[in-house]
C-alpha cells in the first residue's frame, strides 16, 4: 500500500515539475495553491536577530510575500524579538491561546514531544500521509530518518529540516594566517600540545591566545577526552558528561590555560569577540569559519580553519554530531509544530508540507527565479542581489530573500548558502577537514522521547543539577573552586539524583533503538 | 581662640564641598564617558584604555546605525504613547484617589485607606498578576502595559499628603458657593498643589519611559515594544553576534551601544531639571500615616 | 420603650446613610480607583491558589491537581532555598547600610551648603542617575566591568590584576550596592532636604547662642528634626527586606555568579516563568510575601514601642 502510494506521489510530483517547467507562471501558481478560499494562519516566529535591525514584520520579506502568493495562505505572525522569544512562547502557552503554527518548536523547555503530551502541540502523525505527502515521503525513506522524525508511540510532534546530505561542520577554532606567520608557526595546531605551544607563543607576543565560550564548555576540547557535554551514549550505555573522568581532564586543561593567561579573563561575558579577533587582541575563538573568513577577506587578512583538537595525532574522535542524521533538529527554524489551539489543522499541515514540495524548498533554499537566482546549465546560481541589497547584512539577507535553516528539504550549505558561494575559497574553507577519516558520531545521543513520567523525573532532577554543574564548571576553570574538590563535586551531583535521570534517559534510548518502519 | 575655631570651620566647609563635588563628579562621569564614546572612532574606541572625556577620533556612524534601525523609531513612538496615555491615566486616577482620602468625615474612609495601603506591603508576585492580565484578555495588548500600573500607591499617598495641606477655608467657601467635589479638586486642590502634581507627573512619566519587563512578558509583537526593549537587545544581547560577517555589525557594535544609550537617556535628562525646583517643595512627607 | 430600642439603630444607620449620600460624589470619584485595586491587586490574590496545585495551563485551575504544601516543602528542603533567601537579605542589608544611610549623610552635607547656583547644580547632577533606566544602567555596568574597561583600568592603577568583575561571585554584592548608591543616593536626599528646609531657624540661633558648633548643631538640631522621617523610611525599608527587584538582577547575573546574585524573585522568574513551573514559582512568591509582611509588622511594632513612631 505504502509503496503504491509513494509511486503515485512520485508520479504526481513529476507531473508537477513538468507543469512547472512547461507552462507559464500563472498556471504554475494556481496549481501550487493549497486552498481555494482566502485563508489565514497565525504563526509564531521570532524575528531573526540578523534581520531585526532592518525589518519589523516578517511579511515585509520577499520570501514570505512569495510564499503567500504561492500558497494562497496569508500569515499573521506573532513575532517577538529574538531575545524575548522564549518568554513570549511561555506566555502564549500559559495563556492557552497559541498561534496555529509554532516555529522554533524546540523552545518548549523539555522538547516538542513533551509539548504534545502536555497538550500544547498536537500529534500531526495522523494528518501527514494525507495532507503532507511530500514530507511523509521524505521521512519514510529509511529507518534511520524515520527514527529521528517520529517520537515514541508513533507520535510526530514537529516537522524538521531534512538534509539531502549531512552539512559539513560550520564552527571551528579560527586563526589568522598573519599571526601564525608572525609567530613562525608553519602548521595549524592538530594536538592539544600544539595548541599549548601556539598559545605560549601568542602570549609572549602580547596576544590573549584563546577566547573560550562564555559557558566554559568547548565541545571540541571536551571531545578530545572522548566525552560529550550533558547526556551521551557509549556502546548503548547512557552517560552524563560532566561527571566523567575525561571531563575532569578537560577542566584541568582549561584551568591550567586560564592560570597561564592563555584564556581571556573576560571569557564569561565577552561581547565583542569578532572585533577583538579582527584587531588582533585575541588569537583564536570558536566561530563559523566562513563568516570569519569572509570578514577577514574584506578586512585584508586571511583566516585559516583548524582540525578538531586531539590528544595524539592518530586519535579517533567520536564526538562529532554533524554526521549523525539527515534529520536536522539543532537549528531553531528547522522545527515546526502545530499548536493545540489550531482550529484548521489540515490547512496548517498542508502549509507545512508546502515547504517540502519542489516549489517550496526551492523558494526556501534559493528564493525566486530571476530575482534571486538563475539557472545555468541546469545548475541554480545566486544572483548578486543575494550578497548586497539595501544595506542589509549578509546573514540578514539569508532570511530575507530565502529562509536559511528552514524546515524544508535542503542540500548542504556548500550548495545553497550565499555566504559560502560568495567566493570559491569560502566554500573550500568550510569543506576543509570535513573528510577527517578519524572522526565519527559514535558518542552522540539522538533526540529520544521520554514518557511523561520519565520526563518529570529527569526535569525535576536536572533543573537543579544543571544550575549547579554550570556554576561549578566555571568555578573550576577560573579556579575559585580547586579541582581537588572534583570528587566531592561528583558526589554532590550524584546525591542530587543523577542516577534517576540517567535511568530515564536510558529507557527512552532503548525504546528509540527499537523504532523502525513497520511493514 | 576664635581664629582657631574659624580655621577649623573653614576646613570643615572645604572638606564638605570637596566630598560633595567628588560624588557629583562620580554621578556625572559615566554619562560624559558615554557621550564621548558615542562620537568616537569605532576602532580607536575598542583600543581605548582609561577615562574618556572627549571623543577618541570622531565618527557618527554609531548614531547612523541607530537611526537607520526601523525599530528605534517604532520603539520611540510606542514609548511616547505609553508615556502620554499612561501618565494621563495615572494622574487622573491618582488625583481622584488622593482627593477622596484627603477629605475627611465620610464613612468607611479608613477601610479604603487600608484597602490601598495594604497592597504596598503585600504583593502576590509576578505569576498571579500575569494570570489575571491573561484572564482579562489583555495579553498582547497595549493596555497590559498601562492598566496594571495605573496607580502607584506611594505616589497616591504623597499626593494625599499634599492635598491634606490645602487650607480648609478654601474648600469650605467653595462648598458654600455650590461647587461639586470634582470642581473643588480641579479648581482648588490641583492648582494649589501644583508642585506636587509636577513631581508626581514626572515620576509616572519616568516610570513609563524606563519600563521594559512588562512588555517582555505581556507583549508578543515587536510592533508594540517600547524603546527600552530594543535598547536592551542592543546593549545586553548579542543574538546575531556569532553568525555575522558584516563589518558594520562587528566594528560598530560598541559604538552603537553608546549611541543608543544617549538616544534612550537624553529626553528624560533634558526634562527633569525643569521639574527639579519642585522636588523639595513637592515631597513634604512629614508623616506618611494614612 | 420598644419604639426607642428599634429607633436607635435605625437612626444610626440613617445618619450613616445620610452621611454617605451627602458624600456621594466622593464615592463616585473613588469608583475607578477602587476598581483598579480590586482588579489588579485583590482579584489576583485568587490566582495564588495555584501555589497549592500542580497547575497545568491546558487543564485550567479547576482541572489541575491539588497538592497542598508540596511546592513549599520542595522549596524549603531544596538546595537553593537558603542561598536565595540569604542573598536577598544580604543585598537588602547592604543597601540599608550604605545607600540608605548614605542618603541621610549626604542630605546633611548638602544642607550645609550655601543657597546658590552651585548647590543647585550639585543637586541636578546627583539626581540624574535616578532617571536612567535599569536597562541602561546594567548595559553600562557590564560594559565597564569588562577587564579592559574603566573599572579594570582604575583597579590596575592599584596593582589589582585585570579580570572581568562581573564574572566573580565575590564582586557581585559590591557592584550591585555601589551602583545602587550611585543611582539613588542623591535622589534619596530629597525627602530629608524637604524636612530640613522646614526646621525653625530660631532653633539654630538658640543653639549658636549656647555656643554649639556646626557639628553640634547638626547633631542636636538637624538630626532630631529628620529622625521621624528616618524611622518611617527605615520601617518601610526593613519591611521590604525580602523584596529584591528582579529587573536589575536578571540583567546582570550569569550562572557563574548565581551563588551571590540569585535572589528569591529572580529564582521565581527563572523557575516559574522561564521553566514554566508556574505553581512552584507562585508558591515561592507567596512564601516570600508572607514572610515579608511578618517582618514589616514586627518592625512596625518594635518601632512603636521604642521610638513612638510607626506606620499605622
Amino acid at each position: 500500500m505504502k509503496r503504491f502510494l509513494t509511486l503515485v506521489l512520485a508520479l504526481a510530483l513529476c507531473f508537477n515539475m513538468l507543469a512547472l517547467t512547461a507552462s507559464a507562471e500563472e498556471t504554475a501558481e494556481a496549481s501550487l495553491k493549497i486552498t481555494d478560499e482566502p485563508a489565514t494562519l497565525t504563526v509564531f516566529l521570532p524575528i531573526e536577530p540578523n534581520l531585526q535591525d532592518y525589518i519589523s514584520d516578517w511579511n515585509e520579506t520577499p520570501y514570505f510575500q512569495a510564499l503567500e502568493q504561492m500558497t494562497g495562505v496569508h500569515v499573521e505572525f506573532v513575532q517577538p524579538a529574538w531575545s524575548a522569544a522564549k518568554e513570549t512562547l511561555n506566555m502564549l502557552m500559559v495563556s492557552g491561546d497559541m498561534p496555529d503554527v509554532i516555529m522554533c518548536s524546540n523552545y518548549y523547555p523539555s522538547g516538542s514531544y513533551q509539548a504534545v503530551l502536555d497538550g500544547y502541540y498536537i500529534d500531526i502523525a495522523p494528518y501527514l500521509e494525507e495532507y503532507a505527502p511530500d514530507y511523509w515521503k521524505l521521512i519514510t525513506q529509511s529507518d534511520a530518518v524515520w527514527r529521528d522524525a517520529v517520537n515514541s508511540n508513533g507520535i510526530i510532534s514537529s516537522v524538521y529540516r531534512i538534509m539531502t546530505a549531512p552539512n559539513p561542520s560550520w564552527m571551528r577554532l579560527v586563526l589568522k594566517k598573519e599571526t601564525l606567520d608572525q609567530l613562525g608557526v608553519a602548521e595549524v595546531p592538530a594536538t592539544i600540545d600544539d595548541w599549548d605551544s601556539l598559545f605560549s607563543k601568542m602570549l609572549a607576543a602580547g596576544i590573549t591566545p584563546f577566547m573560550l565560550e562564555a559557558t566554559g564548555y568547548d565541545e571540541k576540547f571536551i571531545g578530545a577526552y572522548n566525552v560529550r557535554q550533558d547526556f551521551y551514549q557509549e556502546d548503548g550505555v547512557v552517560k552524563y558528561g560532566q561527571v566523567q573522568e575525561g571531563f575532569r581532564q578537560y577542566l584541568e586543561l582549561m584551568h591550567g590555560w586560564y592560570e597561564k593567561g592563555y584564556i581571556s579573563n573576560d571569557f564569561v561575558s565577552a561581547s565583542n569577540n569578532d572585533t577583538l579577533f579582527s584587531v588582533g587582541d585575541i588569537g583564536t575563538y570558536n566561530k563559523p569559519v566562513v563568516a570569519a573568513f569572509n570578514f577577514g577577506k574584506a578586512e585584508g587578512y586571511t583566516v585559516v580553519s583548524t582540525p578538531y583538537p586531539r590528544q595524539t595525532k592518530d586519535q579517533f574522535l567520536h564526538w562529532d554530531s554533524y554526521k549523525n542524521s539527515l534529520v536536522n533538529k539543532s537549528l531553531d527554524f528547522g522545527n515546526i509544530a502545530v499548536s493545540g489551539s489550531c482550529k484548521q489543522v489540515e490547512l496548517a499541515v498542508k502549509w507545512l508540507n508546502f515547504m517540502y514540495t519542489d516549489a517550496g524548498s526551492t523558494l526556501a533554499n534559493w528564493g525566486v527565479e530571476g530575482q534571486n537566482y538563475q539557472v545555468v546549465d541546469n545548475q541554480k546560481q545566486y544572483l548578486p542581489v543575494m550578497w548586497d541589497y539595501k544595506g542589509i547584512s549578509q546573514e540578514g539577507l539569508n532570511y530575507y530573500f530565502k529562509m536559511h535553516n528552514m524546515a524544508t528539504i535542503t542540500p548542504p550549505d556548500t550548495v545553497c548558502h550565499a555566504n559560502l558561494l560568495k567566493n570559491p575559497e569560502a566554500n573550500a574553507i568550510r569543506m576543509e577537514y570535513d573528510d577527517d577519516p578519524l572522526l565519527d558520531s559514535a558518542l552522540y545521543l539522538p533526540d529520544v522521547s521520554l514518557t511523561e513520567e520519565e520526563s518529570e523525573t529527569r526535569t525535576s532532577v536536572m533543573t537543579d543539577i544543571d544550575i549547579y554543574v554550570d556554576e561549578m564548571v566555571l568555578k573550576f576553570i577560573i579556579g575559585t573552586e580547586p579541582l581537588s574538590n572534583w570528587d566531592s563535586y561528583v558526589k554532590t551531583v550524584e546525591s542530587m539524583g543523577l542516577e534517576d535521570a540517567i535511568a530515564a534517559t536510558q529507557a527512552a534510548y532503548e525504546r528509540y533503538m527499537t523504532i523502525g518502519l513497520e511493514e | 581662640m576664635i581664629e582657631q575655631r574659624d580655621f577649623g570651620r573653614r576646613c570643615l566647609t572645604w572638606l564638605n564641598y570637596f566630598l560633595i563635588t567628588c560624588f557629583a563628579l562620580i554621578c556625572a562621569y559615566p554619562m560624559i564617558h558615554v557621550l564621548a564614546a558615542s562620537f568616537s572612532d569605532p576602532i580607536q574606541l575598542i583600543r581605548h584604555r582609561g577615562l574618556l572625556f572627549w571623543p577618541d577620533g570622531y565618527s557618527i556612524k554609531g548614531y547612523a546605525t541607530v537611526f537607520n534601525n526601523p525599530n528605534i523609531g517604532i520603539g520611540y513612538l510606542n514609548t511616547l504613547f505609553y508615556v502620554f496615555v499612561g501618565t494621563a491615566l495615572n494622574i487622573v486616577l491618582t488625583s481622584l484617589g488622593a482627593y477622596a482620602l484627603a477629605r475627611t468625615g465620610w464613612p468607611f474612609r479608613k477601610l479604603f485607606v487600608f484597602l490601598f495601603v495594604f497592597t504596598m506591603y503585600f504583593s502576590v508576585g509576578i505569576i498571579p498578576v500575569f494570570m489575571q492580565v491573561k484572564a482579562l484578555g489583555l495579553l498582547d495588548s497595549r493596555w497590559a502595559i498601562l492598566l496594571p500600573t495605573a496607580v502607584n500607591t506611594w505616589n497616591l499617598i504623597v499626593m494625599r499628603t499634599a492635598f491634606a495641606g490645602v487650607p480648609q477655608e478654601l474648600q469650605e467657601s467653595a462648598y458654600l458657593d455650590g461647587a461639586s467635589d470634582f470642581r473643588i479638586l480641579c479648581q482648588i486642590y490641583i492648582p494649589v498643589c501644583k508642585a506636587t502634581m509636577a513631581v508626581i507627573l514626572l515620576f509616572y512619566a519616568v516610570e513609563h519611559w524606563n519600563a521594559w519587563f512588562t512588555s517582555m512578558i505581556y507583549l508578543q509583537d515587536t510592533s508594540k515594544y517600547p524603546l527600552q526593549m530594543f535598547v536592551r537587545d542592543i546593549l545586553l544581547y548579542d543574538a546575531a553576534g556569532g553568525t555575522t560577517e558584516d563589518a558594520n555589525a562587528i566594528y560598530l557594535k560598541e559604538l552603537t551601544k553608546y549611541a543608543v544609550i544617549i538616544v534612550a537617556v537624553v529626553p528624560i535628562l533634558c526634562v527633569y531639571p525643569f521639574v527639579q525646583k519642585f522636588f523639595v517643595k513637592g515631597i513634604m512627607l512629614g508623616s506618611v500615616k494614612g | 420603650m420598644t419604639s426607642l430600642t428599634t429607633a436607635k439603630p435605625a437612626t444610626r444607620a440613617g445618619t450613616l446613610w445620610k452621611s454617605m449620600v451627602k458624600h456621594r460624589y466622593i464615592y463616585f470619584m473613588l469608583i475607578p480607583v477602587v476598581a483598579y485595586y480590586l482588579i489588579f491587586h485583590y482579584a489576583t490574590m485568587y490566582y495564588s491558589v495555584i501555589a497549592f496545585m500542580d497547575y497545568k495551563p491546558m487543564k485550567g485551575i479547576e482541572g489541575s491537581k491539588f497538592v497542598g504544601f508540596k511546592h513549599f516543602t520542595d522549596f524549603l528542603t531544596g538546595v537553593y532555598a537558603w542561598r536565595v533567601i540569604r542573598n536577598t537579605l544580604l543585598l537588602n542589608l547592604y543597601q540599608i547600610l550604605f545607600s540608605f544611610t548614605g542618603s541621610i549623610i549626604f542630605a546633611l552635607m548638602i544642607n550645609q551648603m550655601m543657597e546658590n547656583k552651585y548647590k543647585n547644580l550639585i543637586q541636578t547632577v546627583t539626581y540624574m542617575p535616578h532617571f536612567i533606566s535599569v536597562v541602561v544602567v546594567c548595559g553600562l555596568l557590564t560594559e565597564f566591568c569588562e577587564s579592559t574597561s574603566i573599572f579594570g583600568d582604575i583597579l590596575a592603577l592599584f596593582g589589582v590584576e585585570r579580570s572581568n568583575l562581573l564574572a566573580s561571585p565575590n564582586n557581585f554584592r559590591t557592584i550591585f550596592v555601589a551602583s545602587d548608591m550611585w543611582q539613588h543616593m542623591g535622589w534619596g536626599t530629597i525627602i530629608y532636604l524637604a524636612t530640613l528646609s522646614g526646621v525653625d531657624p530660631s532653633l539654630h540661633e538658640a543653639a549658636t547662642i549656647d555656643g554649639a558648633g556646626r557639628i553640634q548643631r547638626i547633631i542636636h538640631v538637624n538630626i532630631p528634626a529628620i529622625l521621624p522621617v528616618i524611622v518611617i523610611q527605615l520601617i518601610m525599608r526593613v519591611g521590604n527586606m525580602m523584596v529584591m527587584g528582579y529587573e536589575k538582577i536578571i540583567l546582570l547575573y550569569s550562572p557563574a555568579i548565581y551563588e551571590t546574585s540569585d535572589v528569591i524573585s529572580s529564582y521565581v522568574y527563572r523557575r516559574g516563568l522561564m521553566e514554566r513551573d508556574y505553581s512552584y514559582g507562585a508558591a515561592v512568591g507567596l512564601f516570600n510575601s508572607i514572610i515579608n509582611l511578618t517582618i514589616l509588622i514586627g518592625a512596625n511594632a518594635f518601632s512603636r514601642r521604642v521610638t513612638e513612631t510607626s506606620l499605622w
